[in-house]
């Protein structure tokens, strides 16, 4: 048996829209822990990883472990249709992942569970030298400012400042912001500014994001919930300058 | 530069005087079936079907996915086009229950050529080139227009009774199934489509580009479920003092179309190009219809392959090239798909033997591309490539 009960709809709500912008099919595991995913898009250039634990839940139980295979757009319209005070309760029977939204009606989805073969992903383990905090809404402008002059955007951190800028061809833009944290070593990537954006679709999971840079390495964006019974995080592979 | 193209290409087709059939005004003939529904005006649009004096089966007058395979010379099409002799009327976009137009949906939904007897209000003169459709000879109004009865086509004949199918997926069907493109388009330019009250005359070059984009759209969304290829390919294809070169990239969907016409109306070197990125595309093409034949035709390579990759195709017009429609995109394109492809490791040595090909420097349509300009300056890595590190 299988049932978690969630007061605040919108941590389901807010991580798929990122989620299923990312990857069309998806494996969550339920087992006593919690629920967690982890996914790869099909290009290989993103890899999500989202994990709540059981004790975000209001009610949470799962006997025995159990693989939960969604088609995330048929997720995604289902979760769309909750209010943010809404219960969400999800279930499991023969065939089917169950939702149901109460308020003061209550509203039964149900959404077929797909055959696909899974292997969960396993991302790359990096070593970061650069680790640092910053507001997500900082993020989310800064990509929405780089967005009128280019598609790509540069992530640049000093033991000062973290810099996100772009040069485009009718115009550059440079955002710098004071972040206050002990970073001993510059790093600098760029990243497909189209890739980004659909990371920071989850912008209602937390209200700070922990980015991990290095120099054309993958960006590490995390965002854990204070109570640390939540985590979603993203892995990006860099755009690399050719050599010539 | 958005209406460069447009007022190059309408330099370059007014300049074609060529001699059409010459006929009174009373013709007895046949149309391949061919209808044509003009743009001018619109909403209320000329619109008649396209008779050629001749009798039998003509249908490769109006079946341009033919003549490449058929090897048909640019004289033969030309030949064919300016004997189209075509009649109009102006009718209401949403003017279908008339006899006028009845007889045109009977027109596009027929198997074979069908004998026809017109009679003109004056003798018809003159012949129209354009870059979005395919010529065809001198117009006049018509006055009588009467046809021999039609045999349909029966899958057009399923749809034109299906008024609860919609358009698009009327459109998908129909190319699923096998039925030449311009079948459903013919049949989708004289409202013979779509539900019952939403039916309407939508004029040639439209429809062209509505089926094109249609069909586009549909199997980019199942290509964009498929695995990425592994290597670049290169496809090529020459015909109608054209190149083409269509190069595969191992990545996510993305599509470039650059263009050059060198000497066709004197010294002039001219490129454009449109592109989109793995997001789609917002607003029309600013080099038109071909953008959406071509992108049409490459995904129908991918999805019959079950693969998915970006696209960069490089086209010359040459001396000599007459601009006959969007359907010379269309067919050139899918003949290069269907060649053999050339495998290369690494994007430069693809481009390097593209170059061997083109006769304007690649350096010129790297200029003047913005997502092989992008490409060329960095590329997007994979997580793979951070995995054995």
């Amino acid at each position: 048996m299988f049932k978690a009960v969630l007061s605040d709809s919108n941590v389901l709500k807010t991580s798929f829209e990122a989620i299923s912008s990312i990857v069309d099919e998806v494996q969550m595991k339920a087992d006593s822990d919690g629920l967690r995913l982890d996914a790869l898009d099909r290009s290989h250039i993103t890899f999500v990883h989202l994990e709540l634990k059981s004790a975000l839940f209001d009610v949470y139980s799962c006997d025995e472990p159990l693989k939960i295979n969604v088609d995330t757009e048929e997720l995604m319209k289902v979760l769309k249709r909750a209010k943010s005070d809404d219960v969400v309760e999800l279930t499991v029977d023969e065939g089917n992942l169950i939702l149901t939204f109460e308020d003061e009606a209550r509203r039964t989805f149900k959404i077929r569970l797909i055959d696909i073969e899974y292997e969960a992903p396993s991302p790359p383990d990096l070593d970061y030298p650069s680790i640092f905090e910053i507001p997500f809404s900082l993020l989310k402008n800064s990509i929405q400012d780089i967005g009128i002059v280019s598609d790509k955007i540069s992530l640049m951190v000093d033991e000062d400042k973290f810099i996100a800028s772009a040069e485009g061809e009718f115009g550059d833009a440079k955002i710098e912001y004071l972040h206050g944290e002990k970073i001993t070593e510059n790093a600098k990537s760029v990243f497909s500014l189209e890739k980004i954006k659909e990371m920071l679709k989850a912008d209602r999971f937390s209200d700070t994001a922990v980015l991990s840079l290095g120099n054309d390495m993958p960006l590490n964006l995390a965002m854990k919930m204070i109570s640390d019974e939540g985590e979603l995080s993203f892995l990006l592979a860099p755009r690399i300058e050719s050599e010539e | 530069m958005i209406n460069g193209k447009t007022a190059y290409l309408k330099k370059l087709t007014s300049r074609m005087k060529m001699p059409s059939v010459d006929v009174g005004k009373e013709l007895d003939g046949s149309t391949p079936p061919s209808v044509f529904i003009g743009s001018w005006n619109y909403p209320k649009v000329y619109a008649g079907p396209m008779i050629a004096p001749l009798s039998g089966d003509i249908t490769i007058m109006d079946m341009p996915e033919s003549w490449i395979p058929q090897d048909k010379s640019q004289e033969d099409i030309i030949g064919y086009r300016l004997n189209l002799v075509r009649g109009k009327q102006i009718v209401g976009i949403k003017d279908l229950e008339n006899s006028f137009v009845e007889k045109l949906q009977d027109i596009s939904l027929s198997e074979n050529s069908i004998e026809s007897e017109a009679e003109f209000s004056k003798k018809p003169r003159g012949s129209s080139f354009s870059d979005e459709h395919t010529p065809h000879g001198p117009s006049a109004l018509i006055q009588k227009f009467d046809i021999e009865s039609v045999k349909w086509d029966r899958e057009l004949e399923k749809v034109f009774y299906d008024s609860d199918l919609k358009a698009s997926d009327a459109v998908l069907d129909l190319n699923n199934k096998g039925i030449p493109f311009s079948n459903i388009q013919k049949a989708f330019s004289v409202g013979a489509m779509g539900v019952g009250k939403r039916r309407k005359l939508v004029p040639t070059r439209w429809s062209i580009t509505a089926c094109d984009s249609t069909i586009g759209e549909r199997l980019l969304k199942t290509v964009r479920y498929h695995d990425v290829i592994d290597n670049y390919r290169v496809y090529e294809f020459a015909s109608l003092n054209n190149y083409y070169a269509v190069m595969l990239l191992p990545s996510e969907w993305q599509y470039e179309w650059i263009e050059a016409f060198l000497h066709v109306l004197g010294k002039e070197e001219l490129i454009f190009s449109d592109y989109e990125n793995n997001t789609g595309k917002k607003g029309y093409s600013r080099v038109g219809g071909c953008y959406y034949t071509c992108k049409m035709a490459v995904l129908e390579a991918l999805a019959r392959e079950g693969k998915q990759a970006g696209a960069i195709v490089l086209r010359e017009a040459y001396n000599g090239y007459v601009p006959l429609g969007v359907f010379n995109v269309r067919e050139n394109v899918r003949n290069a798909m269907n060649q053999n492809y050339l495998e290369f490791e690494d994007m430069k040595t693809a481009l390097s033997y593209i170059s061997t090909k083109i006769k304007l420097p690649m350096e010129n349509f790297v200029k003047q591309s913005d997502l092989l300009n992008e490409l060329l300056q960095s590329r997007q890595t994979t997580l793979n490539n951070f995995i054995h590190k």
